[in-house]
């Protein structure tokens, strides 16, 4: 049992989904649509690990491969950036409107990904063997061009929203625990973002360590968010001597 | 009567986080900006 390719992203799968079962239970007590949300967006995440693992241990499986395209590679980033949307768009509506249009595309995304020819033995090109799961073992066209749209808009969202967030507390000067807490849900994000990227141009390995680093980043981020540091750590003044 | 003016020091972080936070920041930043770049690369056909 090789390691990165099947231990590691059970691991991933694990922590997503102890990650995912944190987010919604703060839903169900806070309620707010982002812990929804962020808490499906880990499923998806979970599920894609899981799906990764399974080819890894028990060769390849068709209905695995397209849950994993479907889940992990094409729409875990778009819905963790629709809870940051909830979270940081004030109009409502506005909100509301694009998660129609992320339910409606998903579906769209859905249909195809599962209407599509699929040939394995693609995934073996050029430089990438064929030790983890890849898109490239879509026949079907236009499937594939459909990931960087959903890709794009979460990341942006979900790494801009956090740094956005990280930025205005930086600038306040206020609640250091939840800086230093985007700062990471940033990275989190960030790290498969990147992972994915290099893993379309072929390089081996990327994908899985950088699932694995983001999931670990996005539940450390959360759970400093989420915990206050002790009071004297949180702002210190400047030793100044008021006059009189 | 006079009153002295409360002046109050400004807010400020733990020196290490007033440091590090801005810099992660601009690169986060970047990165954003690197990863549209290859994300409308793919889309192009270029990659």
């Amino acid at each position: 049992m090789n390691f990165f390719t099947t231990v590691l992203p059970f691991l991933s799968s694990g922590v997503s989904l102890i990650f995912a079962g944190a987010v919604l239970r703060r839903f169900i007590r806070k309620r707010g649509a982002h812990h929804l949300l962020w808490g499906i967006g880990m499923l998806f995440y979970a599920i894609g690990g899981f799906c990764e693992g399974y080819y890894g241990a028990f060769g390849w499986n068709p209905l695995i491969f397209r849950l994993w395209y479907l889940f992990g590679a094409m729409l875990v980033a778009a819905w963790l950036g629709q809870g940051t949307a909830y979270l940081l768009i004030r109009k409502r509506g506005v909100a509301h409107a694009l998660m129609v249009i992320l339910a409606l595309g998903s579906l769209y995304g859905a249909w195809r990904v599962f209407g599509a020819e699929l040939n394995p033995a693609l995934m073996a090109s050029g430089s990438a063997s064929a030790s983890e799961l890849s898109g490239r073992a879509i026949v079907t066209p236009g499937v594939r061009t459909l990931t960087p749209f959903f890709n794009l808009y979460g990341t942006v969202l979900l790494v801009g929203g956090a740094a956005y967030s990280a930025w205005l507390f930086w600038r306040k000067r206020v609640l250091l625990h939840r800086t230093i807490g985007n700062v990471l849900i940033a990275l989190g994000a960030l790290s498969p973002a990147f992972g994915g990227a290099f893993s379309r141009m072929g390089i081996p390995g990327a994908l899985y360590i950088s699932e694995f680093i983001g999931a670990v980043l996005l539940f450390a981020g959360f759970l400093r968010a989420t915990t206050p540091l002790p009071q004297p750590v949180e702002a210190l003044r400047a030793s100044q001597t008021a006059t009189s | 009567m006079i009153q002295s003016p409360h002046h109050r020091p400004p807010r400020r972080y733990p020196p290490f986080w007033e440091r590090v936070i801005p810099i992660i920041l601009i690169l986060i930043g970047l990165a954003i900006l690197v990863l549209i770049g290859i994300s409308l690369a793919v889309v192009l056909g270029g990659l």
